[in-house]
């Protein structure tokens, strides 16, 4: 009796930091949200003494959150949705940029994690290091080298120049490599036995296992590179080229009545992705219906 | 593992052979028949020209597109049909408050230089030049200049030319402005105080408001743009005990810089200094800071003071031994040092001397004889429209070959480089002082952030 | 024959990935390690390890790295802590899980100039916590110039990476077989002893993940503090990633690669061996 008890009262102890939690984190997207249905007016009236710059008249007080905006309105959608067309054609820019990358990174890591996590060959463990070694090197150090690569091969300014560095980044690889070398090696070794080529196991038996992985790494890749914003800062001239992250780090300060709204519509293919994937990540491995 | 060492090595063979052909672009010369082409002053000259009628291409920078470099492109391409001139001009008109247009022209333009591919003439104006002309990537200008028969130094102002960078001639700005006082001359000659504001430095400018204010006449002493303008004169005449570039030492937490900064808020409450848009409008001050940029700007910044005599006088001196007026360069060009086609790209640059462009922004051009033009302009029209606050109301106010003579000597006396504080310790300085000002924090507080900031530079 | 000894397939699965990677980031890190040994101006010439001595002569440097280490060491070990404590609780079955789930994962998704505008509202002289602080009759913190600006980073960083860790975490924790746990659960095992033989040592080879991943993580915590506090920002938040900017800024392209090469072969330290140390526990696994 009692020890049921304890457990109950830990369990909503527990359940209570989980939902601070999820307030906490969840909190300046909420604000977002509601800003987003905000007059210019009353944004700038909460928000403009802090970003105002340092402040030119003292009175103007402080920045206030308000939850209930004074008035809703959806002008600031309108404002972005149908007054300015580049901020569709940079919505397709991302979608352009993010989708190549996320197909090609999947394939090309999944087939190297198979090899890194599975499989033996010489050097595997120095190359692997190698791999891990590139993904500390800051952009800074990488971006004059790229320059270089990248107009020798006639990419500079074009698409590519962005999805080819994208898809072989080695944060993919890694990451299968992980999840590969998780997996029942007994499983392996009896389809081998009856007579299956490492193709076959690999996409047969592999990959299904892995799934709670590949939709962690589909998850995580598609906001490293929705958010990126110094490679297509530097390897893309072209304005009209330009993807959403740009335009948004740009619009922050300039347009600060839009950029709720900007960023509510931003934001929501991610959220959707999250919310499809999250099943897959938490329940994937159920499904498969494998127990080692 | 051999496997593994010869991929290694592979890339970094191939990371060799990339990186010195990036590094070496400019030790190829193009060398080929020369073909008579016309030069800006309309003579004939040898410009070596692209192989077998090959088009040359020049490339031109610059952060900010200005309608008279696509102008000055047209014409020069009409002018000589095998040159092709791309200009990469990013920023467009569009503002840049999040300042990452601006960012955006730095970094590409420091990975296009140190990958062997920047552009052939280069706009510094935003860019570190220092670190520019440090790393060999500028060419030496002097040395075109001595290979180029037709070039005379004497068409230009020397003064400036040779004074704009003060670690060679790595530059050549097309435009400059010169920095003064406004003052009132009538006072002065009745104070009987005899100034030499060419040699003056800032202890005996501040001796010589002193005593005017004695004498009385006006409310304040001074007015300037805003105390950071003028902070900004001071550390520049103290830089070398604020800075000690020998040993990398900053010393902005001594008493010195707190001083100052004091010393301002001081002063505007003795009303020595007015530093508002508010007192300059309603109060009345002995000297007036200015800045210059046409013969019409010299015309109308007289006729905007409110004195019957009213004179330009050259800035306190920041160090001692200086002589002169202050300028500012604006539009300053450089030649890649890498660059394949310095010749020709020498060649365009002196092409956007020559003229007066429609565009052109509204500064004094560098060659001379634009300039004459310009006076002569103001001459024939022989009035400017006057400014509504000023002594003529709006009327127009006479053009006078006297005033315009001043203006020559002005000009001539324009020797001595405005900014060569650094851009970073300049933008700190900037950053951290309004929190001062505006009475957000004390001069201690300001002092220590700026001695942190600034000191880390240095170290770096 | 064991099942992996195929070393013929292992390198055409590894091909498509390592020709890209051998092109986009092989050969720069190979300049770069070149570039650390070269002096460029005024001619190409070997300078040995002066780049590199240079670097740790220079006082901001060292106090680039130190700033860079300790905002490391605290905030990576706390975030972990704390998302493999979510990841725990989200993958028992606890009140609206779903929710709950996807609200911690969001701050993913914001951009990092929403995120730099929050902050900013936040913590700038007329921001909302100081408009508390005054209301409460405190004295205004200036706070992103002071020693609490670390302690924002470290907010912000946490903050935004909890999500990251936990989705890896919850994939991982979905792998470990329920029936571990009963197992243990009959033998009379308490939920501790459960977790440290069971969770913990399932969890290894994720835990290296996500360890580097967090330093890596730790080291991106930059783009908002540039965006917040630009290039000279206080003292204790000039990280190593603000040094390496500013020498890029000043073109200093040896010193920038000798400064990136010293940090990687660091961490490549460290992670050799966290890398040595799950090899011992495969082996010890199988």
């Amino acid at each position: 009796m009692i020890a049921g008890f304890k457990q109950k009262t830990i369990k909503l102890l527990l359940s209570l930091l989980l939902i601070a939690a999820a307030l906490l984190t969840a909190a300046p997207i909420l604000l977002t949200v509601i800003s987003s249905l905000m007059t210019e007016g009353e944004i700038m009236r909460n928000y403009g003494p802090a970003i105002g710059g340092s402040s030119i008249d003292e009175s103007s007080g402080f920045a206030t959150m308000k939850l209930i905006p004074d008035r809703v309105t959806l002008a600031q959608y309108k404002a972005v949705l149908i007054d300015s067309p580049r901020f569709l054609n940079m919505y397709w820019n991302s979608v352009m940029l993010v989708a190549p990358i996320l197909i090609g990174a999947t394939v090309v890591s999944s087939l190297a994690g198979y090899a890194f996590g599975l499989l033996r060959f010489r050097g595997r463990d120095w190359l692997f290091l190698l791999y891990l070694m590139t993904m500390l090197m800051p952009f800074q150090v990488t971006m004059v080298p790229n320059y270089l690569i990248l107009s020798k091969l006639g990419l500079l300014n074009t698409s590519l120049a962005i999805i080819l560095p994208g898809i072989f980044g080695a944060f993919g690889v890694f990451l299968m490599r992980q999840f590969m070398a998780q997996l029942p090696v007994v499983l392996l070794e009896a389809a081998k036995m009856d007579g299956a080529g490492h193709f076959t196991i690999f996409t047969r038996i592999a990959l299904p296992l892995v799934k709670p992985g590949l939709s962690a790494l589909v998850v995580l890749q598609f906001a490293d590179y929705w958010n990126m914003v110094e490679q297509p800062l530097i390897f893309i001239e072209d304005v009209l080229r330009y993807p959403l992250s740009l335009y948004l780090a740009q619009i922050g300060q300039e347009a600060i009545g839009v950029v709720f709204a900007a960023s509510v519509i931003y934001m929501a293919p991610m959220v959707l992705l999250f919310l499809y994937t999250e099943n897959e990540v938490v329940e994937g491995i159920q499904h498969t219906g494998i127990k080692r | 593992m051999r496997m593994l060492t010869l991929l290694l090595s592979a890339s970094l063979l191939i990371a060799a052979v990339a990186g010195c052909s990036g590094g070496t672009n400019g030790e190829r010369h193009v060398s080929s028949p020369a073909a008579g082409i016309e030069s800006p002053t309309g003579k004939e000259r040898d410009i070596p020209a692209g192989e077998k009628g090959e088009p040359v291409k020049i490339v031109f920078s610059a952060y900010e597109a200005n309608a008279f470099y696509e102008e000055a492109k047209r014409e020069y391409e009409r002018l000589h049909p095998h040159v092709r001139i791309e200009l990469d001009l990013p920023v467009k008109g569009q503002s840049d408050l999040s300042g990452q247009l601006l960012q955006k022209f730095r970094e590409t333009t420091n990975a296009k230089f140190l990958s062997g591919q920047g552009p052939d003439i280069i706009e510094m104006d935003r860019l570190p030049m220092d670190q520019y002309r440090g790393k060999g990537l500028l060419a030496d200008l002097s040395e075109l200049m001595s290979q180029d028969a037709d070039f005379e130094r004497e068409q230009y102002f020397t003064n400036v030319l040779e004074h704009a960078d003060t670690g060679g001639l790595y530059i050549f700005p097309l435009n400059f402005s010169v920095e003064g006082l406004m003052g009132d001359e009538a006072l002065m000659s009745q104070s009987g105080m005899n100034v030499q504001d060419d040699t003056w430095d800032w202890t005996v400018f501040e001796q010589t408001v002193n005593e005017l204010q004695r004498l009385g006449g006006h409310e304040y002493g001074y007015a300037y743009k805003s105390e950071e303008s003028l902070l900004y004169d001071w550390v520049q005449s103290q830089y070398p005990k604020l800075v000690d570039e020998q040993s990398r030492e900053a010393s902005f937490d001594s008493g010195l810089f707190t001083g100052m900064l004091t010393a301002i808020k001081e002063m505007q409450a003795n009303k020595v200094l007015a530093a508002n848009p508010a007192q300059l409008i309603s109060g009345s001050v002995y000297f007036q800071e200015v800045h210059l940029a046409s013969p019409e700007d010299y015309l109308l910044n007289l006729s905007a003071v409110p004195y019957e005599q009213p004179a330009f006088y050259a800035k306190p001196k920041a160090q001692e031994g200086q002589a002169g007026t202050y300028f500012r360069t604006q539009n300053n060009l450089g030649i890649n040092a890498h660059s394949k086609v310095k010749q020709e790209a020498w060649d365009f640059l002196r092409f956007l001397t020559s003229r007066a462009w429609t565009d052109m922004p509204k500064l004094f051009p560098i060659n001379k004889s634009v300039y004459e033009e310009q006076k002569q302009t103001l001459l024939t029209d022989g009035t400017v429209k006057g400014n509504p606050f000023g002594r003529y109301e709006g009327g127009p106010i006479p053009v006078t070959q006297q005033r315009l003579e001043e203006l020559d000597a002005i000009l001539a006396g324009a020797k001595l480089q405005k900014s060569y504080l650094s851009m970073t310790i300049e933008g700190i300085l900037f950053e951290e002082t309004p929190a001062f000002f505006t009475g957000q924090k004390t001069a201690e507080e300001v002092a220590a952030l700026i001695q942190n900031k600034v000191q880390t530079y240095l170290n770096e | 024959m064991k099942f992996g000894s195929d070393s013929a397939a292992a390198w055409v699965f590894l091909s498509p990935s390592l020709i890209g990677f051998a092109v986009f980031y092989l050969v720069p890190f190979g300049m770069a390690l070149l570039e650390s040994l070269l002096n460029r101006t005024p001619e190409i010439a070997y300078a040995g390890l002066d780049h590199y001595r240079g670097l740790l002569d220079s006082a901001s440097f060292r106090k680039a790295a130190a700033n860079s280490l300790y905002f490391t060491a605290v905030s990576v070990p706390v975030l972990i802590g704390l998302s493999l404590a979510l990841a725990m609780l989200v993958n028992g079955s606890v009140f609206a899980r779903r929710w709950l789930q996807t609200s911690i994962v969001l701050p993913l998704v914001v951009p990092v100039a929403s995120v730099v505008t929050f902050w900013r509202v936040m913590t700038d002289w007329d921001g909302g916590l100081n408009g508390w602080l005054d209301k409460e009759g405190v004295n205004r913190i200036d706070w992103m110039n002071s020693e609490w600006s670390m302690a924002v980073i470290a907010a912000i960083f946490i903050w935004k990476n909890l999500g990251y860790m936990m989705i890896l975490f919850l994939a991982a924790l979905q792998g470990i077989p329920r029936s571990y746990y009963e197992t243990a659960r009959i033998e009379g095992a308490g939920e501790l002893r459960a977790f440290a033989r069971i969770t913990i040592v399932y969890l290894r080879p994720t835990m290296l993940f996500v360890v580097l991943i967090s330093i890596i993580n730790s080291f991106k915590v930059f783009r908002e503090t540039y965006l917040i506090a630009g290039d000279y920002p206080y003292d204790r938040m000039y990280l190593l990633q603000h040094y390496m900017n500013n020498t890029f800024m000043s073109l200093d392209l040896p010193k920038l690669s000798a400064a990136s090469v010293l940090m990687v072969g660091c961490i490549a330290m460290l992670v050799s061996g966290l890398l040595a140390r799950e090899r011992r526990f495969q082996r010890d696994m199988e």
